[in-house]
């Protein structure tokens, strides 16, 4: 994913969640850089083939 | 005093020295955050009353000491989980009860005499904690050890207290077992109760013991089983304990265990000390049993589904204080939390789904195998502050990649002792991986590779 549009998506997310604005400019590149990190692993995690059918694990336990 | 040990010393006075030694030493490691002399010696007192009473239910524990991870609740104390935000939070409050484990372990006897040093919030694997300073490693004070359950493996290793809970999510009580040099146990998921303690991921959270001996590790297991309505994750099952099925004799025990050693990921991304561990346990394993060679199925992709989701849980779990006390938080772990929170729902998803796919191929390695060995860290304990550990000429930032071999583990839910092996130099522990639910395989195993004398959890030399 290109960096541009990490940043963009940084700084459109930091103002939906409500972080402040001073906060989100000063830890900026570091974000930026952990969910470019993250990106990849997503994308690594894209390629595996899922049939549809195949439900996500969370927890239930009885 | 060691629940294993024949001695019978009155529970004061183990616990006075106990405490006496902590104030004396643990300076020098930063192991514990809080210890409690008032409630232990109390504790102590009435475990020293019902044994003048002749009361037979005592407990297999009565009277050894043992400290928690500081994200337990303990009654009279605010939970900090490792961070500053929960002490200073508005109104914070001290637990009004201990958790579920600390109430097991003292039912069975056992001493709470502290809190232990972590991670924040469990985000970490080396302890390097900015508000409570970094636990260093007993066995060289200028390293790592390792996390988030740090103060945990130092605590024993050093030699404070015999047994301490930690918990593992990616591999939180694995990695410090490693790299500190003593036993670890993460049970299967859903096995023992997280009730009172603070979660970080929900869906891979799990709970458990540290020890110096394989028969401590078990005596903590077994006295926490049991389901539990203060954890919802916490399996309807009958306890299973496994003290008995150890026997007098682990070598001759491990007759008809199906035993693999695992290639692939497990050896490219471990240094060759690392890998030299497994060699040692398989060359003294294959004088009793047979040891064939395994190919576990998708390592990488195990492990980036734990890292997705763990993210992504945490972030989430996290937004508040990321939005309004953010610089109060960890400056190690804070941006990667705040990472989390803002990525697209669209991965965990995606993480969770794979994740269900790789969980039934890992599954399917135990229709042949009841045991599989793998070393538990890629390299020893780093320096403190190190940012980059090296594998097989390729640089990796420290804080995440301590957990390379653990994660593909922890992302199926599997059981597994971490086993300090024998060796010069610095500790390196053997992840013993079983089924789920076949704790006692792993623990068989472990106890073998002790009584053989390959694994064992020395006091480290300066503090012994």
């Amino acid at each position: 994913m290109e960096r541009e549009a990490i940043v963009a998506w940084v700084r459109a997310g930091a103002a939906v969640l409500g972080l402040p604005a001073a906060t989100a400019t000063a830890h900026e590149a570091e974000v930026v850089a952990n969910l470019e990190r993250l990106a990849a692993i997503a994308e690594t995690l894209e390629a595996v083939e899922v049939d549809p059918s195949v439900e996500p694990l969370t927890v239930f336990v009885r | 005093m060691s629940p294993s040990s024949d001695a019978a010393p009155s529970a004061v006075e183990s616990i006075r020295a106990c405490l006496e030694r902590i104030g004396r030493l643990d300076p020098q490691v930063n192991a514990f955050t809080a210890v409690l002399a008032e409630r232990a010696l109390n504790r102590a007192a009435a475990v020293d009353a019902a044994r003048a009473a002749g009361e037979a239910s005592v407990g297999p524990l009565a009277g050894v000491p043992f400290a928690v991870k500081n994200l337990f609740d303990v009654a009279g104390l605010v939970t900090l989980a490792g961070s500053r935000v929960e002490r200073e939070r508005p109104g914070a409050a001290p637990a009004a009860v201990d958790a579920t484990a600390i109430t097991r372990l003292e039912a069975a006897g056992a001493i709470l005499v502290g809190a232990l040093n972590m991670d924040e919030y469990a985000y970490g694997f080396t302890t390097e904690n900015t508000h409570y300073g970094p636990t260093r490693n007993p066995h060289d004070l200028t390293r790592i050890a390792g996390g988030s359950s740090g103060g945990s493996g130092a605590a024993v290793a050093a030699g404070f207290v015999p047994i301490t809970l930690g918990t593992d999510t990616n591999g939180s009580i694995r990695v410090p077992s490693s790299l500190c040099g003593v036993f670890g146990l993460r049970p299967t998921f859903g096995r023992l109760s997280r009730g009172g303690s603070f979660p970080f991921v929900s869906s891979l959270d799990t709970i458990g013991p540290f020890a110096r001996s394989v028969r401590d590790l078990v005596l903590a297991y077994d006295a926490m089983q049991g389901a539990d309505a203060r954890d919802p994750g916490c399996a309807q099952r009958p306890r299973e304990p496994v003290a008995a099925a150890l026997g007098h004799d682990p070598v001759s025990n491990l007759d008809g265990l199906r035993i693999g050693r695992l290639g692939g990921w497990f050896e490219d991304m471990a240094t060759p000390e690392a890998v030299a561990v497994v060699d040692t346990a398989v060359a003294a394993l294959m004088q009793a049993v047979a040891v064939d060679r395994v190919e576990w199925p998708d390592a990488e992709i195990g492990r980036c589904a734990a890292f997705i989701v763990s993210a992504i849980e945490g972030g989430a779990l996290h937004l508040d204080d990321l939005r309004h006390r953010y610089d109060a938080m960890e400056p190690h772990s804070r941006a990667r939390f705040m990472a989390g929170a803002l990525a697209p729902a669209a991965w965990v998803h995606r993480a969770q789904r794979v994740r269900r796919l790789y969980v039934e191929r890992v599954d399917a390695l135990f229709a042949d195998h009841d045991v599989l060995l793998a070393p538990a860290v890629p390299v020893v304990a780093p320096t403190v502050g190190d940012d980059w550990i090296e594998i097989r000429g390729r640089r990796y930032p420290s804080r995440p990649s301590m957990g390379l071999l653990t994660q593909p583990v922890s992302c199926a839910g599997l059981p597994v002792v971490a086993a300090p092996i024998v060796r010069a130099g610095l500790p390196i522990a053997l992840q013993v991986i079983a089924a789920p639910w076949r704790e006692d395989h792993a623990l068989r195993v472990a106890a073998a590779l002790e009584q053989m004398g390959v694994a064992a959890a020395p006091v480290a030399a300066a503090f012994a």
